[in-house]
């Protein structure tokens, strides 16, 4: 076969420039940015790459379907300065806080709950380490299991919808975010239960790290889940608008925004100070965020001129690998940069690659996008970047960065077996997405 | 002047975040009209994109004061004092001269959309004054990062003084 070896060495080169920035701990976004610039500036002349620079970042940002992006993110806060999550926590407790290794299956219902209304991993992960993290040593649970289910419960953030990953795969994919939520739930269902067997199965080899918490009366555990019931009425209202079409992804956003001001407001929680706070919030993430999406437009443009993708394909194709092969080495790629960069990162830089091979391969791309969050998710928890692992370790400072990793491993096992399930039964993503579409 | 330029990052940052707030508020209401009054907010998606490009940019000058991007820090127990100079030094010219580049690209992108006059569809919005603000925005952050980068390295400096 002929391949087109410049456009391989152009790609290679321009993707070990971007590794080796973000090695030298340039931001994400910046190390893009100067790649694309500087590369596309090489082909095509300075010129075209300052035209490139004047609209390719306005372009990307201003795009609608992201605009979602920021709102959820504003919602989550809202949610986050409200304590919405301890509710979240209290209710979660008041349900399974009495069973053996109830209060790590409380953090991981909480964090399955707050996921609901935030999307992001990081956000999750350190909104339940401030309060389960000292609960669960107070109760006598081990270091490992105690940073282990609030490390892997916070990646549970970025699976259930609405995820603000989910939103960027469908920003570099175009594929719908509506259909990407609604094949999320499931998966994200079978991780909370998987998630949760874990522990138990984590308590059976080593019964002495995790007790049990007191049963509650049944007006308190009533009482306590009546509070978080709002929650998930801002939830069903979400999902059921996108599901019937009422609204878009960026309305259901900011739907969702001002029920959650609304039910502050009816709970006389909604102050000036919190608006500040949280919108605050948001424009810090933001503002990291929107670099990153400029830098990966100009890097993109980069990647498409050098043709790098299509070759990628022609590859594959040679090769002649069948659709598991395929994901089986895009699984192992993921695996070993996940625990080399951020999973954000990882995200903008191998999508515009992989999905072409997976769209040339027939793999549904709703279904991979499912599979390549999960895959990242991995990344999240691995060291020596894996950003939800320095999260908790930033919040119980006596817990050694070696002992939280070990408590990451039994939810990891039950990722693989997740991404098996997800291999074997493709309709546990497609299912709920293909009833949306018959409507 | 350090307190001068936080006040410009944190005004900065308060123009998005007034932005971002009434783009909710404006697209519930588009929402709202169209399902119960059968009275849509005219142009919704195009104040909303641009808006958004609005909050990016003007979101990004506290994200460059405080630091707070995301970026692998795997580097970052290596204590060699050159080493760490040097990784300062050489961030920070690749963050000035790719966001001084990008304030410039932009602002040419303002001066054509200002020569041919190119506006939204629906509202019939000019793209320039946006365009304009948007450069503003960017040289905000280059500000922003050049003050980054003398408080950085004053930092070092007491750091390496007080071992």
């Amino acid at each position: 076969m002929d391949l087109d070896i410049e456009s391989l060495i152009n790609g290679g080169l321009a993707f070990a420039t971007v590794l080796a920035l973000m090695a030298l701990n340039v931001p994400v976004g910046i190390s893009m940015l100067f790649v694309g610039f500087v590369g596309f500036a090489l082909i095509s002349g300075f010129d075209p790459a300052i035209v490139v620079l004047g609209f390719a970042p306005y372009e990307s940002v201003s795009k609608y379907s992201l605009s979602v992006m920021p709102l959820f993110v504003l919602m989550g806060n809202l949610a986050n300065s409200a304590n919405l999550s301890k509710n979240l926590y209290d209710a979660a407790y008041a349900i399974v806080g009495h069973y053996k290794g109830g209060l790590a299956m409380s953090t991981i219902g909480a964090c399955a709950g707050f996921g609901m209304i935030c999307g992001s991993s990081i956000a999750t992960a350190a909104t339940m380490a401030q309060m389960a993290g000292p609960e669960m040593k107070r109760h006598g649970y081990s270091d490992a299991l105690a940073s282990g289910s609030i490390a892997s419960g916070g990646t549970l953030g970025i699976i259930i919808p609405p995820s603000v990953m989910l939103v960027i795969y469908a920003y570099l994919t175009e594929q719908s975010i509506q259909a990407l939520f609604f094949a999320a739930l499931i998966p994200g269902l079978i991780a909370v239960v998987l998630y949760m067997i874990a522990i138990r199965v984590y308590l059976y080899i080593y019964p002495d790290e995790g007790g049990s918490g007191k049963k509650m009366p049944l007006d308190e555990r009533v009482s306590a889940i009546k509070k978080v019931l709002p929650v998930f009425v801002i939830f069903a209202i979400i999902m059921s608008g996108l599901y019937l079409g009422f609204f878009t992804a960026t309305e259901s956003a900011a739907v969702g925004v001002m029920l959650v001001i609304l039910l502050l407001m009816l709970r006389g929680d909604l102050t000036i100070k919190l608006l500040k706070d949280a919108t605050w919030a948001t424009i810090r993430t933001a503002g990291s965020l929107y670099l990153i999406v400029a830098g990966a437009a100009v890097f993109n443009f980069l990647i498409t001129v050098t043709g790098l993708p299509f070759t990628v394909v022609e590859y594959i194709n040679f090769l002649d690998l069948s659709p598991l092969g395929i994901m089986l080495v895009i699984c192992i790629i993921y695996l070993i940069l996940g625990a080399l960069m951020d999973s954000l990162a990882m995200l903008f830089l191998t999508i515009p690659v992989f999905y072409p091979v997976i769209v040339s391969a027939g793999i549904d791309p709703i279904w991979f996008g499912i599979f390549a969050i999960i895959v990242v998710e991995f990344g999240l928890v691995s060291p020596p970047v894996g950003m939800n692992l320095f999260v908790i370790k930033g919040v119980m400072k006596d817990t050694p960065l070696k002992t939280v990793w070990f408590g990451t491993i039994p939810f990891l096992i039950t990722d693989v077996i997740r991404i098996a399930l997800l291999l074997a039964f493709p309709a546990l993503c497609l299912y709920l997405p293909s009833l949306m579409y018959s409507q | 002047m350090q307190n001068i330029i936080k006040k410009i990052v944190d005004l900065s940052a308060i123009v998005a975040c007034i932005v971002l707030f009434l783009l909710a508020v404006l697209t519930f209401f588009d929402v709202f009209g169209r399902r119960f009054l059968n009275s849509p907010v005219t142009g919704t998606i195009e104040i909303v994109q641009i808006g958004m490009a609005m909050v990016a940019f003007f979101a990004m000058p506290r994200t460059f004061y405080l630091n707070a991007h995301v970026s692998a820090d795997f580097i970052n127990n290596i204590s060699i004092r050159k080493f760490e100079i040097f990784i300062l030094v050489f961030r920070f010219l690749l963050m000035l001269i790719m966001m001084s580049l990008l304030a410039y690209a932009t602002l040419l992108s303002a001066n054509s959309f200002f020569q041919d006059g190119r506006s939204t569809i629906e509202l019939e919005l000019y793209f320039y004054p946006f365009f304009y603000l948007i450069a503003f925005g960017l040289l905000i952050s280059v500000i922003a990062i050049i003050f980054w980068f003398l408080k950085s390295i004053s930092e070092k400096k007491s750091e390496w003084r007080a071992l």
